[in-house]
């Protein structure tokens, strides 16, 4: 009789609010205890790993070995969306690619967690590098940050612009 | 990038570099790596693979292979070192990198920093060592403070249970606390007491000159060791009390050894002394009359024959036995000889000069020594106490009886070797004077030892010795019964001297064997003959209680024997005890303890006989370990009509009980005093209504009948 009540009652829990919350948590932790350089170190690594699956599942999926410009492009914001964010192209050629971003799949979970961005930064920058053999993504705006939008470049080829940017490099392994 | 280049510009930095190729294959390390490396393998020339310097997993490594590929920042390596040495410095920081070929299309080359000072999640591992030690130290310190908490309460709880007073002080001497026994000696409340100077609180003085005694907490703080405080001193409380106490005062030092104050324990021995003092009062005195007894008398006619064999004083000794005595004894009861004993006391005690002695040397026996008096006056002086016996009238209910003496003088100048050779010359000369007619005094001569020793003592002396040498004293048994077991085979043994065809008991012969020191003798006699019986098959399953003389417990001899065939055969202690006269316990005090605590340890027990007449004090019960009280008779056979008498016997029976000790009781005449004794409480039985003085055989056949 009163399980069932608590099964009515009206709490902002569940899977999806707890995995945040997790995750929140979590890199609030390492951002305190190593500090937000080394912990984005280590949030790299995740992102790298967690990019290169994304990346294999579209290839399988798409059947093919490699995927293409627009391949890329529609992937990055394909992901996003399965996985709640908002992220939508706002430019792309054959140099870069920029993105926007409403709504951030960890949700109001990120604010002042920008180590957390780094998932972004390496899922984009390993499937784009692993495709187009290199990547340099540049977060300008975060909602971590308190931007109210997220603001993200994808530059696709080592050239003066890229260079001056500020971002991180990624390779085809 | 050639491995010579690399070393070229990487052997310069202090960081640990390796160079990987993108499938791991080592290509080259800089000099710092080489020393991290060596640090952990015993040859790293073997060292190929990056497989070969870590515990990861190899699909874990080709993982981060890619993922490091991918990075020229370099991002953190989750790497684990492996070592081939047992010590090993963990504490690095590894990141990687991969560094773009030189040549285009040329593979990409990786490398591996490691940083030292921080290890992977070193941070994490220093938080977590560095919690755990916060965790340790706060589990150390509760723990160490719930033991001092502990050992605090244990001292408080001890502080205020110990039976002796303790008193705390300062490093200059005052007071920091008091506990219950010395806040009730003291008469100063601890709150009270609190910070003042300790000679205020702690106030003493010597118990022989009444003088302030030295404050012993300033000696002690002053000289920094412990001080005992004097045998006598006296601790005079707040509203004027006064304790005899005894102990210490110690400094109490840190642990670098300064001084932190003083510590004073003492206990209250008031009691104790005043115990000795009875004791010591008991042992030299006798308790009817209150004069000196024959034990203080024998040790001042000591000092006297050596004093009179230097040739510097003459002495006389006069030995006065009343006349008469026996007949009021015998016609108005002991309590009234035992008046005129007190009221002849009083009036010898009046006539003493200073220094001179009196004794009452044992039942109507008086001894006085005469100092410092020329041979002209001894006659004078004795002749002045036979006549003012002669002008004393004892007074009973409208009775009167004249009182008469006989009295034995010797002169003990530089002629006499020893006391008892005086004591014996006296004694002659008193038994001259009785055979001459008694209301007479006689100056010893020595034509008198003959005349004596033909009718007297010196004769029996004689009958004694050689009753000794042939083994003719008889033993006769007395059965002694226990209130819970109706088998007898308990016996007190008694001595009887053989005379031609007559008995001698021993009232005759024990003083006269005491007076010429072979009681000891006799005494060890005795045990042999009954260690004879006992290992005869039909005595073996009887105990015995034997006499022993107050003499026999300082004779090294006997003791020497006792101990030897007690030793050798243990059983003996089950068979054998003692029996010892109240009297002869006191006055041998000393002697008496060591002897009954050298058989001890074997399980002997001894009894003190004739108990209540004596001293009647139950004092010296704590020195002397006897198991056993017998309850003089006189307090027995008239329990049935007498109140006082069953009071007194009940009242014995109560302390020895509570001082673990049996009771025997002794004259049981009749079934009505054995049922009364029954109901007091009384352990063990003895009496004529019992069984009377017999020898052992008749005993053991009454029993084999009785049981039949």
């Amino acid at each position: 009789m009163e399980a069932n009540l608590f099964k009515e009652l009206n709490l902002p829990l569940d899977r999806d609010i707890f995995l945040r919350n997790l995750l929140r948590e979590l890199s609030g932790t390492l951002e305190e205890v190593i500090g937000k350089e080394e912990a984005s170190g280590f949030i790299s690594i995740v992102g790298q790993h967690i990019g290169e699956w994304i990346n294999d599942e579209y290839k399988n999926t798409l059947k093919t070995d490699s995927l293409s410009f627009e391949q890329i492009c529609n992937t990055l914001v394909d992901l996003k969306q399965r996985i709640n964010g908002d992220f939508y192209i706002i430019s792309a050629d054959k140099d870069k690619i920029v993105l926007g971003n409403r709504s951030c799949p960890f949700g109001d979970k990120v604010i002042d967690r920008s180590s957390l961005c780094m998932m972004t930064s390496n899922v984009f920058g390993t499937i784009t590098a692993e495709n187009n053999g290199y990547a340099k993504v540049a977060l300008h705006e975060t909602i971590a940050t308190g931007k109210p939008e997220c603001r993200i470049v994808v530059h696709l080829t080592n050239n003066e612009i890229s260079d001056e940017d500020q971002g991180r490099e990624y390779f085809k392994s | 990038m050639q491995p010579s280049d690399f070393q070229i510009f990487a052997d310069a930095l202090p960081e640990a570099l390796i160079l990987l190729s993108g499938d791991g294959s080592v290509l080259s390390t800089n000099k710092c790596a080489k020393r991290f490396l060596s640090n952990r393998f015993n040859s790293i020339e073997q060292l190929k693979s990056l497989n070969d310097l870590v515990n990861n997993d190899p699909e874990e490594i080709k993982k981060s292979l890619r993922a490091w590929s991918r990075s020229r920042t370099p991002i953190p390596a989750v790497i684990s070192w492996k070592s081939e040495k047992e010590f090993v410095d963990s504490n690095w920081r590894c990141q990687a990198f991969m560094i773009e070929p030189a040549v285009k299309n040329n593979p990409a080359q990786l490398i591996i920093r490691c940083i030292p000072g921080r290890g992977q999640l070193s941070e994490f591992t220093l938080l977590n060592a560095e919690l755990e030690k916060t965790q340790n130290t706060l589990k150390t310190l509760l723990n160490t403070r719930e033991a001092l908490e502990k050992e605090h309460e244990l001292a408080t709880v001890t502080l205020k249970c110990i039976g002796d007073a303790v008193i705390t002080t300062d490093n200059i001497g005052n007071i920091e606390s008091l506990n219950p026994v010395a806040e009730a000696l003291t008469g100063w409340t601890n709150k009270e007491a609190l910070g003042k100077p300790s000679c205020e609180i702690f106030n003493i003085i010597s118990e022989i000159t009444r003088e302030p005694s030295p404050d012993p907490i300033q000696r002690s703080l002053k000289e920094n060791i412990i001080i005992e405080l004097g045998n006598h001193t006296i601790l005079i409380s707040k509203d004027g009390t006064e304790y005899v106490i005894e102990d210490s005062v110690a400094p109490i030092r840190n642990k670098n050894h300064e001084i932190i104050g003083t510590v004073l324990v003492f206990h209250d021995v008031t009691a104790k002394r005043l115990a000795l003092r009875q004791l010591e009062y008991l042992a030299l005195h006798d308790t009817l009359t209150g004069l000196n007894n024959r034990h203080y008398f024998e040790q001042e006619l000591f000092k006297a024959v050596d004093l009179a064999k230097r040739g510097t004083l003459v002495f006389a000794l006069l030995y006065i036995d009343l006349d008469e005595f026996k007949a009021v004894n015998d016609t108005a009861g002991h309590s009234v000889g035992d008046n005129l004993l007190t009221e002849v006391s009083q009036l010898f005690s009046s006539r003493l000069r200073r220094g001179d002695t009196l004794a009452r040397l044992g039942g109507d026996e008086f001894g006085v020594l005469l100092q410092n008096i020329n041979k002209e006056q001894i006659e004078k002086t004795a002749e002045s106490y036979k006549q003012a016996l002669n002008d004393f009238q004892f007074t009973w209910k409208d009775k009167m009886f004249d009182i008469n003496s006989s009295i034995g003088v010797t002169i003990i100048d530089n002629n006499i070797n020893t006391a008892a050779e005086a004591l014996r010359q006296a004694d002659v000369a008193c038994y001259v004077a009785k055979q001459k007619g008694r209301n007479r005094l006689h100056i010893y001569a020595p034509k008198d030892d003959r005349k004596a020793m033909q009718l007297g003592e010196v004769s029996l002396i004689s009958k004694l010795n050689n009753a000794l040498k042939n083994d003719s004293f008889i033993l006769y048994f007395q059965p002694i019964i226990d209130s819970k077991n109706i088998k007898t085979n308990y016996f007190e043994v008694l001595l009887r001297l053989k005379d031609d065809d007559s008995i001698i008991t021993p009232n005759i012969f024990i003083p006269v064997a005491e007076r010429y020191a072979i009681m000891p003798k006799i005494d060890k006699w005795v045990v042999v003959q009954v260690i004879k019986l006992l290992e005869q098959k039909q005595y073996a399953n009887c105990k015995f209680s034997i006499n022993l003389s107050g003499a026999s417990f300082e004779d090294e001899d006997i003791i020497t024997f006792l101990s030897k065939k007690i030793k050798n055969n243990t059983a003996l202690s089950e068979s054998i005890s003692f029996e010892v006269t109240e009297t002869a316990a006191v006055t041998h005090i000393e002697g008496t303890a060591d002897f009954m605590h050298s058989l001890l340890p074997y399980g002997v027990k001894f009894a003190l006989d004739d108990f209540g007449t004596g001293f009647s004090s139950f004092a010296y019960l704590k020195h002397l370990p006897v198991d056993l009280i017998k309850i003089d008779g006189v307090f027995v056979k008239d329990i049935a009509h007498d109140p006082a008498d069953q009071a007194m016997v009940r009242s014995i029976n109560n302390i020895a009980h509570s001082l673990n000790k049996k009771t025997i009781a002794e004259y049981v005449e009749n079934e009505e005093i054995l049922d009364i004794l029954k109901d007091i409480g009384i352990d063990y039985f003895q009496g004529y209504h019992l069984g009377k003085p017999d020898t052992l055989d008749k005993h053991l056949v009454f029993e084999e009948v009785k049981l039949a």
